[in-house]
């Protein structure tokens, strides 16, 4: 991390930006754990919403939510992150805030139409760690594979090679189709799900490769046919795995299924090698409300009373919670985990077995 | 994790005995060293690897098993300081080689004297870890800062910038002359001149300078009690009391050292039971039962070739033959913080 952006933050918040980065960093320390540099890679997959155009008009980010989501990605080794926007100069911005030294990353162009919307996919991994291994590209259908018979994937997935330590694998990362909870739409979301897993299977099948497909999946349960379909080509998703990964904590929207080689699915040695990362406790907590009201502009959203909330500070708690944060960090949480990378054991102990 | 690959090429039972040994190693290691972190802490080493590169006593060469083992152990550590490289550099070419891609060396020149044996001192680290600086040198003394009045240093030490996170600081690796033991000789006299006149170069530096300076390698020093120590820190320098171990092979000589010289708060030691120590390779290779295996070696028959004899007493044989395959040093280490940002942070507060 290069705290040298923290030159943007005014005076007046200064002492509480980085009283909030203190925690935060504290807290990812207990509940991430330290990255190794051979042992275990630490991965994980994010929707960072909207990064960063303000379609919905709640207020672009404020320098310091920039800082708090470099500082929650710095503490991974490769990132799978969707929602990536036309205009490239926040990802810049967050990847300065990285450091360029030891942080690289590569992103998608945008899928066109208007379900594609706006949005780019994109990897952000520590150089230390993860070596990007030349292979970078998108999945497209051929005719007879289309979703509903005529489309391709609304948003098109993403391969990209990569090894760290020896462990070498193909990440895939998707931002599937949303729709609808019910009908047309949500088979449209269930065919990509069944579509990209299975394109993918048989990728893996032929190549004797590492794939990962992670991301946002707009899966509902374990339980609902969205994961059934995720399922149905071989992909697993290990138990620790299914968890809910929106803020609101009642949704599994985020993925990551593994069709790996024999034996080379490893979590590493750490407790816990899994988790769903939520910032909420410590930046932009619930009771700061006040504080973000008084920093921003424009207020007219803040102040909208509703049926529910009929007094203006139960209203503007309510936005910032449900909404305004939203924006801010994201309305998805990180999904990891920690998979071991070393594999020597296995083969010097494979060295002393061969008779020839 | 270094590159085993090569090891496949090997004849199957030099595969099979490396391929175990380097399993039990590895075991040995994850018990007594730390794990290496990416942002989090530098492990810092130093290691006399005897005679690395060529076969100056006739004990036979180092087979090739033998720098796979070297590389296993410091691929364990971040940066290390290695003593007694031959002029000759391909034997570290080779480490290096194995270690993998990560890992660049630099070397020396060696002193151009008879008490210099002709080595070299070698920086070895882990670019991903390790970024240098692009500061390097050695040691020459002015006139009036002469060893007994006449000389530079046996080997002239060597310094080299480094950075690691946060933590910038200088190394200055020596391999002091060892002359003689016997105190009052003008031998002796001469290790403890040069022990001095580093050490108080090198707080010199520190204090014009203001950098970190870690002050390490072979000093040749007896104890920390022993007179030898004393030159070392009475200008300033410190040893952590946990690096105050012996590191000969026989457990009983203090010549290896790190010591420092630094900003204040900038040596933080880290948290684990594991962060210094010296690593005792010869409890899972070139274990005393191994004898049997070792003395068929072409390696262990050039040495008998050559007129060292191997009738007398086999074990005392086996355990200087040995060295010659290892060191009769074991490398010290250790494991300092080098994520300084919760510091900064707090400074930046208003």
């Amino acid at each position: 991390m290069i705290y040298d952006y923290i030159k943007n933050i005014p005076e007046e918040q200064l002492n509480r930006v980085i009283d909030n980065l203190l925690d935060l960093k504290d807290d990812l320390k207990k509940n991430i754990p330290r990255k190794t540099i051979n042992q275990s890679l630490l991965l994980a997959t994010w929707n960072i919403r909207d990064f960063d155009s303000n379609k919905f008009g709640h207020g672009h980010r404020l320098p310091e939510s920039y800082l708090y989501i470099a500082e929650i990605i710095s503490s991974f080794d490769l990132v799978a992150v969707q929602e990536i926007n036309e205009d490239l100069t926040p990802l810049s911005r967050l990847i300065d805030i990285l450091g360029k030294d030891s942080w690289d990353y590569i992103y998608t162009d945008m899928t066109e139409g208007i379900s594609g919307n706006n949005e780019r996919m994109c990897f952000i991994y520590d150089k230390r760690k993860v070596r990007f291994t030349k292979e970078a590209g998108q999945i497209v259908l051929t005719n007879s594979k289309l979703i509903q018979d005529s489309k391709q994937f609304a948003r098109t997935p993403f391969k990209v090679s990569f090894q760290s330590g020896w462990f070498k694998f193909s990440l895939c990362t998707v931002h599937l189709y949303f729709g609808d909870e019910t009908g047309v739409k949500l088979d449209r979301r269930i065919e990509e799900i069944r579509t990209i897993s299975k394109v993918l299977a048989s990728t893996a099948k032929r190549e004797k490769s590492n794939i990962i497909l992670l991301g946002d999946f707009n899966i509902v349960s374990p339980k609902h046919k969205t994961m059934t379909a995720l399922l149905k080509s071989g992909f697993k998703v290990p138990l620790e795995l299914r968890r809910e990964t929106n803020m609101l904590k009642d949704k599994c929207y985020d993925q990551i299924a593994f069709m790996l080689r024999k034996n080379e699915l490893q979590f590493g040695s750490s407790k816990p090698n899994s988790g769903v990362y939520d910032p909420f406790s410590v930046v932009l907590k619930s009771e700061d409300f006040q504080i973000y009201y008084d920093i921003v502009e424009d207020k007219t959203k803040w102040d909208e009373l509703s049926k529910n909330h009929n007094t203006l500070e139960s209203a503007r708690k309510n936005y910032f919670e449900k909404t305004w944060r939203t924006f801010q960090i994201s309305d998805h949480l990180p999904l990891w985990v920690e998979l071991n990378i070393d594999f020597s054991d296995e083969y010097l102990l494979n060295l002393t077995e061969k008779t020839n | 994790m270094p590159f085993y690959y090569d090891l496949k090429k090997e004849e199957k039972d030099v595969r099979i005995r490396a391929a175990k040994n380097l399993l039990s190693l590895r075991k040995e290691l994850k018990l007594t060293m730390p794990s290496r972190k990416v942002n989090d802490s530098i492990i810092i080493g130093t290691w006399n690897i005897r005679d690395f590169g060529r076969n100056r006593f006739g004990f036979g060469e180092r087979m090739s098993e033998s720098y796979y083992y070297i590389a296993e152990i410091i691929s364990k550590f971040d940066i290390i300081a290695i003593q007694e490289v031959d002029k000759d550099l391909s034997a570290i070419e080779n480490l290096t080689e194995i270690l993998g891609p990560s890992w660049n060396f630099f070397a020396s020149t060696n002193t151009l004297s008879i008490a210099s044996n002709n080595t070299r001192l070698v920086y070895l680290f882990d670019e991903r870890k390790v970024i240098f600086q692009n500061i390097a040198g050695q040691v020459i003394l002015d006139q009036k800062n002469l060893i007994q009045e006449k000389y530079q240093f046996a080997r002239a030490p060597y310094i080299a910038t480094f950075r690691s996170g946060s933590f910038k600081f200088s190394i200055c690796s020596v391999h002091i002359y060892f002359g003689i033991s016997q105190p009052g000789h003008i031998k002796y006299q001469r290790r403890l001149s040069e022990i001095d006149t580093i050490a108080r170069l090198m707080a010199k530096k520190m204090a014009t300078e203001n950098e970190n300076i870690i002050l390490l390698g072979d000093f040749n020093i007896i104890s920390p009690e022993h007179e030898t120590m004393d030159m070392l820190l009475r200008h300033g320098f410190t040893v952590p009391k946990n690096l105050l171990i012996p590191s000969n092979v026989h457990g009983t000589k203090h010549y290896d050292q790190i010591a420092f010289l630094v900003r204040e708060n900038e040596l933080q030691i880290a948290d684990s039971k594991k962060s210094s120590g010296v690593f005792n390779y010869f409890n899972t290779v070139f274990k005393i039962n191994d004898i049997d295996h070792y003395s068929k070696t072409e390696s262990w028959k050039n040495a008998v070739k050559k007129g060292k004899n191997d009738n007398k007493d086999r074990i005392f044989f086996y355990k200087m033959w040995r060295t010659f395959q290892m060191s009769d040093h074991f490398p010290k280490w250790i494991e300092l913080k080098t994520d300084f940002s919760v510091r900064k942070l707090k400074l930046l507060k208003s």
